[in-house]
């Protein structure tokens, strides 16, 4: 279904006047605020994610470094 | 078990289970008898609860390994199926049913896209094989709706992926951990920023979205022709893969986009044609897919959910653009397509090709 087709259903009468048009827009500006939250939340799920691998990372390098106890 | 004996039973499970989870959405969807206004409304907020937190998901499911997507995905999925046809849901209750079913099929991409990325060992077939799948529940789902047939056969079919599901978890148990770190994915040049790469994924993809609505499509007129046509773009995805894989990434975006543009404008009124055209279109999907992982190794699921909101932005802004001329079609196409190209060509390492 193209929007603009439903804009001109709209403007035959097939519609509500403009509740139609002003429904969708709402919901778009909804889905906007929920997409941009989405982005947020999925960015600090990824930063801490890198972090984590950062720190694994650093460990997994300090250990190497360190000799085992117990070796000569 | 092998490596590739691991990718093979990953991909073809889930083929199967994401083909079964889009009869089940496409069948609900397709029994809501409203105006027009009422299904855009449907359409949007559908497409935009399973693409675009497949992003969150993903990268949940990265952070926390023992979050398994999949099976919170059937209860979902069912309890939004039943919710519909049960109780003859309208008002709040459909809009409930709507969002678990959405979020349920956003959960069931998750896990397969995870599972297939991180059992392949840098291999594009299995994902790939893996997304084709939606092609043909999609179409399928359709048909059925459009049947006397009973919801309860669907909402059976729904249950039945949950021990599928479950199978496909027990796939992780001794997979190599340079495997589950996704370490063989290397399709790109080697220097290209993260952000240049992602941004190029989420362009092309957005394009493939939109163009894949400007494709004059006349001769698609009867219920066999549309199947044929989601038929060929299953098989143009999973292809698309398995290509990259033999003849590596560059030749298959080569053909993907170059390749595809005189068929899809030329096969305006011949069928066979334009359905050569359209497979080779579909090809860029895992070509896009191995772009982002490339980049994206540490959160696989969240690199496989940069392509869904893509989609998601390049379906929406179709529903703006409405051309119904020819000419003006096949200048977006091959205008939108010369970009897309230049840009793969400029990130996609031809290195491997040689191996």
């Amino acid at each position: 279904m193209n929007l603009m087709s439903i804009i001109d259903f709209d403007v035959m009468g097939g519609g509500k006047g403009g509740e139609a048009l002003l429904a969708i827009l709402a919901l778009f500006v909804i889905l906007i605020v929920f997409i941009l939250a989405i982005g947020i939340a999925s960015t600090v799920v990824l930063i801490i994610l890198i972090k984590k691998k950062k720190n694994r990372e650093r460990n997994a390098e300090a250990s190497r470094q360190t000799p085992p106890t117990g070796a000569v | 078990m092998t490596i590739k004996g691991r990718a093979a039973k990953a991909a073809a499970l889930y083929f199967v289970i994401h083909l079964m989870n889009e009869v089940v959405c496409y069948f609900m969807l397709y029994r809501i008898f409203e105006d027009p206004v009422f299904i855009t409304m449907v359409a949007l907020l559908y497409n935009c609860l399973a693409f675009v937190p497949q992003f969150f998901w993903g990268a949940l499911r990265d952070l926390l390994e023992k979050f398994m997507p999949g099976i919170f995905s059937v209860p979902l999925l069912l309890s939004g199926f039943l919710i519909f046809f049960m109780a003859d849901a309208k008002g709040p209750l459909f809009w409930t049913s709507l969002v678990l079913l959405s979020t349920g099929n956003a959960l069931i991409h998750v896990a397969g896209a995870e599972l297939t990325i991180r059992t392949s060992g840098g291999t594009l077939a299995p994902v790939a094989v893996f997304v084709s799948g939606g092609s043909f529940g999609v179409i399928l789902g359709q048909i059925l709706a459009s049947t006397n047939m009973s919801f309860w056969w669907i909402a059976g079919l729904c249950v039945l992926m949950l021990p599928l599901v479950i199978l496909g978890e027990t796939l992780y148990k001794g997979n190599p951990e340079e495997n589950d770190n996704c370490s063989g994915f290397n399709y790109v040049i080697t220097g290209r920023k993260t952000i240049v790469v992602l941004l190029a994924v989420f362009f092309i993809v957005t394009i493939r979205a939109m163009i894949g609505n400007e494709i004059p499509l006349e001769w698609k007129t009867t219920v066999t022709e549309t199947v044929l046509l989601y038929v060929f773009m299953g098989i143009g995805k999973a292809l698309g893969g398995v290509l990259s894989d033999k003849i590596g990434m560059r030749r298959t975006a080569f053909i993907s986009i170059v390749g595809a543009l005189p068929f899809l404008i030329l096969g305006n009124k011949i069928m066979a044609v334009s359905l050569i055209g359209i497979m080779f279109f579909s090809m860029t999907t895992a070509v896009t897919i191995g772009m982002a992982l490339s980049v994206m190794k540490v959160a696989p699921g969240a690199a496989f959910g940069v392509t869904t909101i893509a989609l998601f932005a390049g379906a929406t802004i179709s529903w703006f653009i409405r051309s119904g001329s020819f000419v003006t079609n096949v200048l977006i196409i091959v205008i939108t397509s010369a970009i897309c190209f230049l840009m793969s060509m400029y990130i996609i390492k031809p290195e491997r090709e040689a191996a």
